[in-house]
């Protein structure tokens, strides 16, 4: 009798355990997938929040490129044309000397014009920049600004070229384009050097110009137009997961340094 | 009848009822499951009926016809590819035929199956297993709780693990006589368990009805 009851009890033994442990799986599964679900959530809020900042960084690109549009247009195009326009109206056509004067200056006006425009088609088009690459499409605008005759510029770029994602060359790009309108703009600078470095990890971009520089703020907040731009430019870069640096003092010029990690297609 | 037989039967109602979302999840075959556990059960319970000396016969077959059925059933959740299919239908295959083999020749019709009964449980338990964990590994997102897979084969890794023991060592109980509250080892274990397994395949057909409508 007592072994009997001794039997039963090892029995139903055997059995509470066996169930404890297939209990204990089955609650070690369940904790593990809900760890995994909590990691899953967040991960699409991060992707939904990088695509949102995306959307946020391509519309601020476009409105500044809208501005410079506008800014080409009227300093450039505009002026041309108003000039080509002037020389139309005020041509005296029983002077038949002055008459052609005016016309060949016209028409190396609206040729410049027409080449001007071709640029800036250039500097918009996006897939322009996928086809001949990034270097090459940085490499272009300072031919542009060579052109004008008020720049000195140099360009170097490494070996082993290889290409980020698109949309990433594009904010990179955008983010060159927007320091060397910087330059032209503010920097009063002769001379514009850019240096492309492909490593193994990272693309390491140097900007550099022999301007007028500035006192860098001590204080981040501060709120001043090369603030506000270089704070655009820091979100962008961080959003493509790279860093970038400006170093300059008055007198000195101005360093700007952009890193970006390798990333695959 | 029995109490946990209520469930069954509810069980197989329900699945009826939630036919197109066990469609909807690849699961349709556990009507046939559940439509051999419920007749195997009623034949057990009016075995003196038919003038058997005991119900071990509808109940060997149903670990034959059971077997078959979970077999596919598990093929269908566990979607397999080219070799790792290939490997569990030998393994289904090699289970099926030792099954046959100890009905014919070794432990008989007349005596319950347990080594064919321990073999079935262990491959449950592994299968089910296996499905747990694809299910953990899965890259979509899962709440566990309203997943009928997991609910499935949650309930019949404890149920296997319950009647493991306890049909394992079936002819060892009815021989010692053993019991617990006088009342047989047996009747005491294998009702609850019974009543967990429908119950929970009830809640797994109702949200895979759920899940396909919307």
């Amino acid at each position: 009798m007592q072994e009997t009851r001794t039997v039963v009890i090892v029995i139903i033994a055997v059995i509470i355990v066996l169930l404890f442990l297939g209990i204990f799986f089955l609650i070690t599964l369940t904790y593990y997938n809900s760890q995994k679900r909590k990691l899953m959530n967040e991960k699409l809020l991060m992707q939904s929040t990088f695509h949102q900042e995306l959307l946020k960084t391509q519309l601020e690109i476009q409105e500044q490129t809208f501005l410079n549009i506008s800014q080409e247009i009227h300093d450039n195009i505009g002026q041309a044309l108003s000039f080509v326009k002037l020389n139309i109206n005020t041509v005296d056509v029983y002077n038949p000397e002055d008459t052609r004067a005016k016309l060949l200056e016209s028409k190396d006006l609206l040729t410049k014009t027409i080449q001007d425009l071709r640029d800036l088609s250039k500097t918009l088009n996006t897939s322009f920049i996928q086809d001949i690459g990034l270097a090459a499409a940085i490499e272009q605008q300072l031919f542009f600004l060579k052109k004008t005759g008020l720049f000195v510029t140099s360009f170097r770029v490494s070996e082993n070229i290889y290409k980020n994602p698109p949309q990433t060359e594009i904010v990179l790009y955008r983010i060159v384009q927007e320091l060397l309108n910087n330059i032209v703009r503010h920097a009063e600078a002769t001379s514009i050097n850019i240096q492309m470095n492909y490593l193994a990890d990272k693309l390491v971009i140097r900007v550099s110009d022999n301007g007028k520089g500035f006192l860098q703020s001590s204080n981040p907040g501060e709120k001043n137009d090369m603030g506000l731009g270089l704070k655009n430019m820091l979100s962008r870069m961080t959003m493509i997961h790279g860093l970038i640096s400006v170093e300059s003092a008055p007198g000195k010029g101005t360093t700007a340094l952009m890193e970006l990690p390798k990333q695959t297609q | 009848m029995k109490f946990y037989q209520y469930f069954q039967y509810l069980s197989f109602l329900i699945a009826i009822f939630c036919y197109k979302g066990l469609k909807f999840f690849n699961i349709s075959f556990i009507i046939i499951f559940l439509l051999i556990s419920c007749t195997t059960e009623t034949i057990a319970t009016l075995y003196k009926f038919f003038g058997w000396k005991s119900n071990y016969l509808p109940y060997n077959i149903y670990l034959f016809a059971s077997s078959l059925v979970v077999f596919i059933l598990f093929d269908r959740m566990l979607s397999l590819k080219m070799l790792s299919r290939q490997v569990f239908w030998g393994i289904a295959s090699l289970c099926l035929l030792f099954i046959t083999l100890n009905l014919f020749f070794l432990q008989g019709f007349n005596n319950f199956n347990t080594y064919s009964l321990i073999i079935i449980e262990i491959l449950n338990i592994f299968f089910c297993c296996l499905i747990l964990l694809q299910l953990a590994k899965s890259d979509k997102i899962i709440i566990f709780l309203h997943d009928p897979y997991f609910l499935i084969s949650a309930s019949l890794l404890l149920f296997s693990l319950g009647t493991l023991v306890v049909l394992g060592l079936q002819d060892f109980i009815l021989k010692n006589k053993l019991k617990l509250l006088q009342i047989n080892l047996y009747r005491v274990i294998m009702p609850p368990l019974n009543i967990i397994l429908y119950s929970t395949f009830s809640v797994a057909f109702i949200l895979c009805r759920k899940h396909a409508q919307l």
